[in-house]
């Protein structure tokens, strides 16, 4: 594919049918209401010259280049500012219009360097684009420097690692500062200073990374000279060819062009049509794909009879063969059940599938489960319960149409960044917005957005607060009765249930901490809203009621009639690219493919025919029962896929301690993790950028993952997966990845329409995609719950057992920031550590002061189960009492210190929730030496 | 810089005191209700999303007299049909 360069209409696209009608140049259009005459003209075929305009943003009409003549009316009107008219007769191109042309250009060229051929936006630069387009031959000003005063001595800003900000060259467009604006919503650049002396600037006047910019790198985007550049670019010179395909990181799912010369990745452009994300981006997925080039990836197979030996590197055939040969004599001696896989949320659907076939039909029993175990399984419960389906409800432009926005236990800016912004330019158009969570996160307040309600709760109350909340739905008659008698069953029990005095926000304050008016007016804001929608994250999930909490968010949306349109829903963020895919691909060790329990006769039917094979009808272990039967022995061996368990779960000790004790552990990943130390088997995995396949995002939108270069291996993972199945004795054989996604559509019926031809042709689609819904299902719900009747379920507030004491008296939560992702695997073998070298610890001024403890100080970091060191930051968002921190890093490993509470229904461990105490840490940090026979994994004394 | 707890960890915990302490972890949601609605619906749960070897353990559990939650008890003589 040649480098594509999509169509800019100027100025953004007007809802509504096409019912204008106007001549552009002789040509009839007809458009919607509200359209500019500049984007008409585009639909006509009508190129108008442009610099400041561009249809991501609103039209500015600053730099006079797109002035048009108009029948009957008067001057030269901007064509990107004025609004087409029924009968309007255009002409783009007169006499009058070139000469004006010409006079504008003439002016911005005599305060531009002319160096177009050393230059690095050369055949990308829209200011060089528009000289030739306005025909212009000279400039009578003079130019470059000999001009007069010019602005050609201003410095580069080199301070970003991933772009340059060349202040020479910029034509004050102010495409930049309003893509900060408009596209992202940070709001972090502006025009400094008036007239001549106009220029960009970060922040008040500072270097970009001393300035609130996040590097999204929307401005980069928008510019249209090499004012803001990207290094790579800079470095290696424009691309010449496109390939579209899927970021790997966060369950956002944005489409990009990867833009390469030859087979060297140049740039990530984020896609106009991409469904998820049209055409923004975050700062890890536009820029930190480095890791997939990085030394330390792992590309040839490695092998060692046990973890104190030194790795072996190997062939294909006596990696694969030393697996197979492994897991049967394992099988042989401790039974079928002795082995098992983890699936990963990072994998494509595809390379998920043939895991899970793998171990059904080559192991012969059910122990595989995926790393959405420690994260949204409740999220799964919940919504299966309730609605009848593990999938969030809505479409992610759906919050567009949102009147009330509750946001709970989720960190949209930093998690899903990309999302938050679509949020973020609803609620600066006037949404009001509810924050459910004990920190002030960014979203409560910031440019242009303020909380109408920060409900800051106790950490582990979140199922009171939810009770509370629906007690004053119910008790105060804004119950959608209607709704509910007609779409859902078990009504008037839980309204019994919830309208007891127990659940009243005056009865729970003393358990959430919140003011019980905060909360009523919060009840009272959402329920009355129009259009009423949650957004959730692990905050929700990752607590001992995490499946309960999920369920009393269902029963609010429920009780308040907001399920079924745009605007509403429960719209669960998953944390990685492929979540819901990795669930829907039956990583689950009770489920199928589509959500479908194992016992379920029919379903298990149409894989024993088509594999050939005899399935188990009883679910198999779960993450958590794998590492408890690990240390009773019942459990030898496991198959790890792109998942680093021995630092992204909860209880490190009790984790590593089951690790070492498997007689056999294979690790398919990237890098040599922190699971690879305890591993057996190491066989290198692919990036996406090598993957052939689907991504499941968030919205259920399955997005092509198509390779942008040749897998750095030799071998797709999935080939890898049949292989060694092949080699256990199992057939299995697949030509290409196309194939799986059509074996995957021949048994799932929510996947029956999907092929990669079909997403070749629609871009993407959001299943349910079937003969009854081709083009993909938005939104959810629509007609009737997927179980026929929504239901309510009675959720009874249990408070965890995880409770601070004398001895631990703060409360510690964990999450995840901006530039880092996960377990840092990725992004910490690439520039994002200029943000985030070192996981802190967010501690409350009060707490800190108490304990004599300063920022920067390093600090000890004690629960009952383990103990860490790390910098302290005093951090005001942070309640008193309550600490946070991230786990990107594993010299750190805070999960050194979460336990092993967990979801009562699902294992998803508590990870946020844990007593903790904090104190100054005394010296130099000593070594210490796991228990378990492992390499010791901990280093520098730091301060 | 990670450490990893003393001898007061909890690296040991064995696949019995796991399904011991889920089990009382399930009953407690539905406390309050008869034992015998309570222990149908933990029943189904646990065949549901137990691999056998749990249930295995929580009876064997229950034979050992590991066991005094009424609604556990009443869950396990379910399973056993």
């Amino acid at each position: 594919m040649s480098l594509l360069k999509e169509p800019d209409f100027g100025t953004p696209a007007r809802p509504g049918a096409a019912t204008v009608e106007l001549i552009v140049d002789g040509m009839a259009v007809t458009v919607a209401p509200g359209t500019s005459v500049m984007r008409a003209a585009k639909h006509a075929g009508v190129d108008i010259p442009k610099l400041c305009a561009t249809d991501s943003l609103e039209a500015f009409g600053s730099c006079r280049l797109c002035v048009v003549e108009i029948d009957g009316a008067r001057g030269t009107p901007a064509s990107c500012t004025t609004p087409v008219a029924p009968g309007m007769v255009v002409h783009t191109q007169t006499d009058k219009v070139a000469k004006l042309r010409r006079g504008v250009m003439e002016l911005y060229i005599s305060d531009h360097p002319l160096d177009c051929l050393t230059c690095s936006a050369n055949g990308d630069c829209e200011l060089q684009d528009m000289a030739g387009v306005t025909g212009l031959r000279e400039v009578r000003y003079g130019s470059g420097v000999d001009a007069g005063a010019n602005h050609m001595d201003l410095l580069k800003d080199t301070s970003n690692p991933y772009f340059d900000f060349d202040a020479s060259k910029c034509i004050v467009c102010s495409r930049c500062v309003r893509a900060c604006d408009e596209v992202q919503g940070t709001l972090a650049l502006t025009i400094d200073g008036r007239g001549f002396d106009s220029k960009v600037a970060a922040g008040a006047a500072v270097p970009f990374m001393e300035s609130d910019c996040v590097s999204c790198g929307a401005c980069v985007q928008a510019c249209p000279t090499a004012t803001l550049q990207e290094k790579t670019v800079v470095e290696l010179g424009m691309p010449t060819r496109s390939v579209i395909t899927t970021c790997a990181y966060c369950g956002v799912g944005c489409s990009f062009k990867a833009e390469l010369r030859g087979d060297e990745l140049v740039r990530m452009v984020p896609y106009k049509d991409g469904g998820a994300n049209e055409g923004h981006s975050c700062v890890k997925g536009r820029f930190a794909f480095g890791y997939a080039s990085h030394p330390d990836r792992v590309l040839e197979p490695m092998v060692r009879d046990s973890i104190a030996d030194e790795w072996r590197t190997v062939s294909w055939e006596e990696a694969i063969g030393f697996t197979a040969r492994r897991l049967l004599e394992i099988q042989a001696e401790h039974g079928t059940g002795s082995i098992g896989a983890i699936t990963s949320s990072r994998c494509t659907n595809e390379e998920v599938y043939v895991v899970q076939k793998m171990v059904r039909a080559a192991f012969g029993n059910n122990n595989v489960d995926t790393c959405a175990r420690v994260c949204h399984s409740p999220t799964g419960y919940g919504l299966k319960q309730t609605f009848g389906t593990s999938a969030g409800t809505q479409d992610f432009k759906s919050v567009a149409k949102a009147d009330v926005i509750m946001v709970i236990g989720a960190n949209p800016t930093d998690g899903h960044p990309v999302f938050a912004s679509r949020m973020k330019r609803r609620l600066r158009q006037g949404a009001k917005l509810i924050v459910v969570d004990p920190r002030r996160i960014d979203l409560v307040r910031s440019p242009h957005i303020e909380a109408s309600h920060h409900l800051a709760l106790a950490p582990g109350s979140n199922v009171a607060m939810i009770n509370a909340m629906a007690h004053v739905v119910v008790t105060e008659g804004l119950l959608d009765r209607e709704f509910v008698d007609a779409r859902c069953e078990d009504v008037a029990g839980w309204e019994s249930f919830i309208a007891g005095a127990e659940h009243s926000p005056e009865a729970v304050e003393s358990i959430t901490g919140v003011p019980a008016a905060e909360v009523r007016a919060a009840a009272r804001l959402f329920a009355e809203a129009g259009n009423g929608a949650i957004y959730y994250g692990l905050g929700v999930t990752e607590h001992s009621q995490g499946s309960t909490m999920v369920m009393g968010m269902a029963n609010l949306a429920m009780a308040t009639g907001n399920i079924g349109r745009d605007g509403v829903g429960i719209n669960p963020l998953r944390g990685q690219n492929n979540v819901q895919g990795s669930c829907d691909m039956g990583s689950f060790p009770h489920e199928l493919p589509g959500y479908r329990h194992v016992s379920d006769d029919a379903v298990r039917s149409v894989y024993e025919e088509l594999w050939g094979v005899q399935m188990l009808d009883e679910p198999g272990l779960r993450i958590p029962n794998m590492f408890d039967s690990a240390l009773d022995g019942s459990f030898r061996a496991l198959f790890v896929q792109g998942e680093d368990i021995a630092q992204s779960d909860p209880n490190t000790k009790h984790v590593h301690a089951a690790l070492a004790a498997l007689d056999l552990v294979v690790v398919q990943d990237l890098f040599v993790n922190e699971t690879a130390k305890f591993a057996h088997v190491l066989l290198p995995g692919t990036s996406f950028l090598e993957k052939d396949g689907t991504f499941t995002n968030a919205e259920r939108r399955i997005n092509r993952v198509r390779p942008v270069m040749a897998s750095r291996t030799g071998k797709q993972e999935w080939e890898i997966i049949a292989e060694v199945a092949q080699a256990m004795g199992y057939p299995m054989h697949y030509d290409n990845s196309a194939q799986i996604m059509d074996e995957i559509a021949l048994t799932t019926p929510t996947f029956a329409g999907v092929s990669f031809e079909h997403l070749d042709r629609v871009g993407s689609v959001q299943w349910p995609c079937n003969a009854a819904a081709p083009e993909g299902t938005p939104i959810m719900h629509a007609d009737g719950f997927v179980r026929g009747k929504g239901r309510f379920i009675q959720t009874t507030y249990v408070p965890t057992k995880e409770r601070s004491t004398r001895k631990y008296p703060l409360i510690l939560t964990t999450g995840r920031i901006l530039s880092q992702y996960n377990v840092g695997a990725q992004t910490r073998r690439t520039a994002n550590v200029a943000w985030h070298p070192e996981d802190v610890l967010e501690i409350h001024p009060h707490d800190a002061e108490v304990r004599g403890i300063n920022d920067g100080d390093l600090v000890s970091l004690a629960s009952r189960v383990g103990r860490t060191t790390l910098r302290a930051i005093i951090a005001d968002r942070m309640p008193v009492g309550v600490c946070y921190t991230t786990f990107h890093h594993p010299v750190t490993g805070a999960n050194v210190v979460t336990t092993d509470q967990s979801d009562w229904a699902t294992n998803c461990p508590e990870y946020k929730v844990t007593a903790v105490q904090v104190a100054l840490a005394a010296g130099p940090v000593e070594v210490a030496h796991g228990e378990v026979g492992v390499p010791v994994r901990v280093a520098v004394a730091g301060g | 810089v990670a450490e990893l707890a003393g001898a007061t960890g909890v690296a040991g915990h064995s696949a019995r005191e796991s399904v011991l302490r889920l089990a009382g972890e399930i009953a407690v949601q539905f406390e309050g209700r008869p034992t015998d609605e309570t222990a149908a619906v933990m029943a189904e749960h646990i065949r549901m999303f137990w691999d056998p070897r749990m249930r295995t353990a929580l009876l064997a559990a229950v034979d050992a007299g590991a066991v005094a939650d009424p609604a556990v008890l009443a869950t396990a003589g379910l399973l056993r049909r």
